[in-house]
């Protein structure tokens, strides 16, 4: 924790360490790095580059994602429930004759089975996306970075949150260097 | 994944050992071993094949045309659909599928031996299509229907309306289906309509030019792409995209006008708008099908180095995955509005398909097993990247293609039954058989891999989600 008082408003802001940012100037030691994080068992880290570096999902120790479960798992309930609904509807609730079909004619279903079929799973796959990469996100601390912005043009960041169990001052800072970052820097946050 | 990376790692020496010196990369991927000779098996299947076909027309000519016009359309779907793999990869200037094309630019050569086997169709014409009967022989249908006819054909152009408010069913169905000498003079009209398009000469004609226009693309399409091993040149790969857009327009128009009067007008007298699409989507399903189980034979034999990589085959599999479900789309949009409308000269397809004694079983089979159960069994992303599972996926789905055209065509043969003969399969061996001739004949001859292709580096890095 570090302490530093403004001269001019007489304000004593509290800080603490948020995360540590490296930045190296190429994606295969941005990807070397990361490999580092994760045999040294490190999870809340992130790597941040100006396109998608394949290979990166490996190196940084990435699980499949769950969403697929998800989608399939929204889709088939849009699926049955347009059967439910159709048949609620015009086989029981309110029978019509249409055409001289039986009023719970299953073609007649499979249209509307289909389309929330598509619209449970689209609001799955979107809005899971959403969910599970924690977006919308207003701010994180790595945006204290003068440097950051560099991420989005030339330069591949690595970020350690000092919430991994693993994080310490001392160590994190010695395992990034031995990646040979271009630079390094711990980026602190304000105690709220 | 592993058990790729093997593959890939063993092969990886050859390739960079290869491209340090100066070997020739036309020669690194060809056919080895028995591979090679695989064209003389099937030309046994073929010669066996379409000796039993000719017996068969011997014993039963009727039965003949109708199990041959099946396997020939089996063959055009599988030509055609090669055609348009190759050209979809042209117009979307693909770079990711140069490793793999050439798998389907092998299978598309084998239309060059369409107009020969389209040539037994000729004797059977008389009895697959009935609308040769009706031209010029109005008589034959009753005095009451030839007056109609010639007032109807007599009248000018704006009695139409009139006319057919005529023919429109009374609302009792029972009535309708009862008077059949209303029926039969309706129907008379609705395909003295059609003369226009159905008559013997177009139908040379229209035959022999798709055809033509087939051999032309694949032979454009084909002879480009080889011509690169050698120079390694980038002007056919300008050259095939400015031509692919113009030819997609051609494939797609001479596609519908074939099968309209090869398939459709076995039944003159009904319709489907529809129908080229869905016979289009037979083609390219079973285009990716035959790609997937093609490249990954190649991959099993080790003969393509590690030049097509998990991510292609991950990325096949999506496209016939998605195709898939096209088809289905596709067949069930024609089922619905038919269904929907109720309209006895659309319903008839369905009706035939559905009454006759044993086809229901086929028409139920047909969305289980070309749709469900390949559709549940290629959904998973780890489905796809399993290589035994989608090239065992990508066979199912070819089967079920060859059941979906038996199933378009063979109830026309009997107005009884379902009845499979031993004439269907000695057609579809002696048919196929030949086309695959000419597609391993052909796959002996050149490079398995477009070697020549400037951006084969890329595609051979190409790295998919």
């Amino acid at each position: 924790m570090s302490t530093e008082t403004h001269s001019n408003t007489d304000i004593t802001i509290e800080k603490r360490p948020a995360l540590f940012l490296a930045e190296f100037n190429s994606p295969e030691e941005c990807m070397h790095a990361a490999e580092k994080l994760r045999d040294a068992g490190y999870k809340k880290f992130d790597t941040h580059t100006p396109y998608p570096v394949h290979g990166m999902d490996e190196a940084m120790g990435m699980k499949d994602t769950p969403l697929g479960w998800l989608v399939l798992a929204l889709g088939m309930t849009g699926c049955l429930s347009g059967f439910a609904m159709m048949q609620w509807m015009n086989g029981i609730d309110y029978p019509l004759i249409i055409g001289g079909k039986p009023s719970d004619a299953f073609p007649s279903m499979i249209p509307v089975m289909f389309e929330l079929t598509i619209l449970l799973s689209a609001f799955a796959a979107v809005f899971g996306m959403l969910g599970m990469n924690k977006l919308p996100q207003h701010h994180h601390p790595v945006f204290y970075s003068d440097r950051f912005g560099k991420f989005s043009d030339d330069k591949f960041f690595v970020s350690v949150e000092a919430a991994d169990q693993n994080f310490n001052l001392v160590k994190t800072r010695a395992l990034l260097e031995s990646a040979h970052p271009a630079h390094l820097e711990l980026v602190e946050e304000e105690v709220a | 994944m592993s058990a790729v990376t093997t593959t890939d790692s063993a092969t990886t020496t050859a390739a960079t050992s290869t491209s340090a010196t100066t070997t020739d990369f036309t020669t690194l991927f060809r056919l080895k071993g028995g591979w090679s000779s695989a064209w003389k098996i099937s030309a046994a299947f073929a010669v066996l094949g379409l000796a039993g076909a000719g017996a068969g027309y011997a014993v039963a000519p009727h039965r003949f045309a109708f199990s041959y016009l099946f396997a020939f359309i089996v063959a055009v779907t599988i030509g055609l659909g090669a055609i348009f793999f190759v050209l979809i990869q042209h117009l979307s200037t693909a770079g990711w599928s140069i490793t793999v094309r050439r798998s389907s630019e092998f299978f598309m050569t084998g239309v060059f031996i369409l107009p020969i086997l389209f040539l037994p169709i000729i004797p059977s014409m008389h009895a697959l299509y009935p609308w040769l009967e009706h031209a010029g022989q109005p008589a034959a249908h009753g005095e009451q229907g030839a007056e109609h006819g010639a007032v109807a054909h007599g009248a000018a152009e704006e009695e139409a309306p009139a006319a057919e408010i005529e023919v429109l069913p009374p609302p009792d169905a029972t009535a309708w289906t009862g008077n059949e000498e209303a029926l039969h003079h309706d129907h008379h009209q609705l395909v003295e309509g059609k003369s226009w398009f159905l008559s013997e000469g177009k139908w040379y004609a229209s035959s022999f030019l798709a055809l033509a226009l087939w051999c032309l693309l694949a032979w454009r399409l084909f002879s480009l792409s080889v011509q690169q091993d050698h120079t390694k040149d980038v002007t056919p790969t300008r050259k095939l995209q400015s031509f692919s857009p113009g030819a997609t327009f051609i494939f797609a128009l001479s596609l519908t006008l074939a099968v309209f009067q090869w398939v459709m007008s076995l039944e003159p007298s009904w319709y489907s708008t529809i129908y080229g699409v869905y016979l289009f989507a037979g083609c390219a399903v079973s285009a990716f099908a035959i790609v997937i189980v093609v490249t990954n034979s190649w991959r099993n034999a080790g003969l393509t180095g590690n030049t097509i990589n998990l991510f292609h085959m991950h990325d096949l599999g999506k496209m016939m995955f998605g195709f898939i479900v096209f088809w289905a789309y596709i067949g069930f949009s024609q089922f619905m509005l038919i269904w929907y409308a109720s309209i006895p000269e659309e319903t008839t397809f369905f009706h035939q398909r559905w009454e006759l004694s044993g086809w229901r079983a086929v028409s139920l089979m047909l969305p289980i097993a070309h749709f469900a159960l390949p559709f549940l069994m290629l959904l998973s992303r780890n489905a796809k990247r399993k290589l035994p599972i989608l090239a065992f996926g990508a066979g199912w789905i070819l089967v079920m293609h060859v059941v979906d055209i038996y199933w378009l065509v063979l109830p026309y043969e009997s107005a009884t039954k379902f009845a499979p003969s031993w004439i269907d399969f000695t057609c579809l061996f002696g048919v196929v058989g030949a086309f695959l001739t000419v597609v391993f004949f052909q796959m002996s001859r050149y490079s398995l891999v477009a070697v020549g292709d400037p951006r084969i580096g890329r595609a051979m890095r190409f790295h998919g989600a």
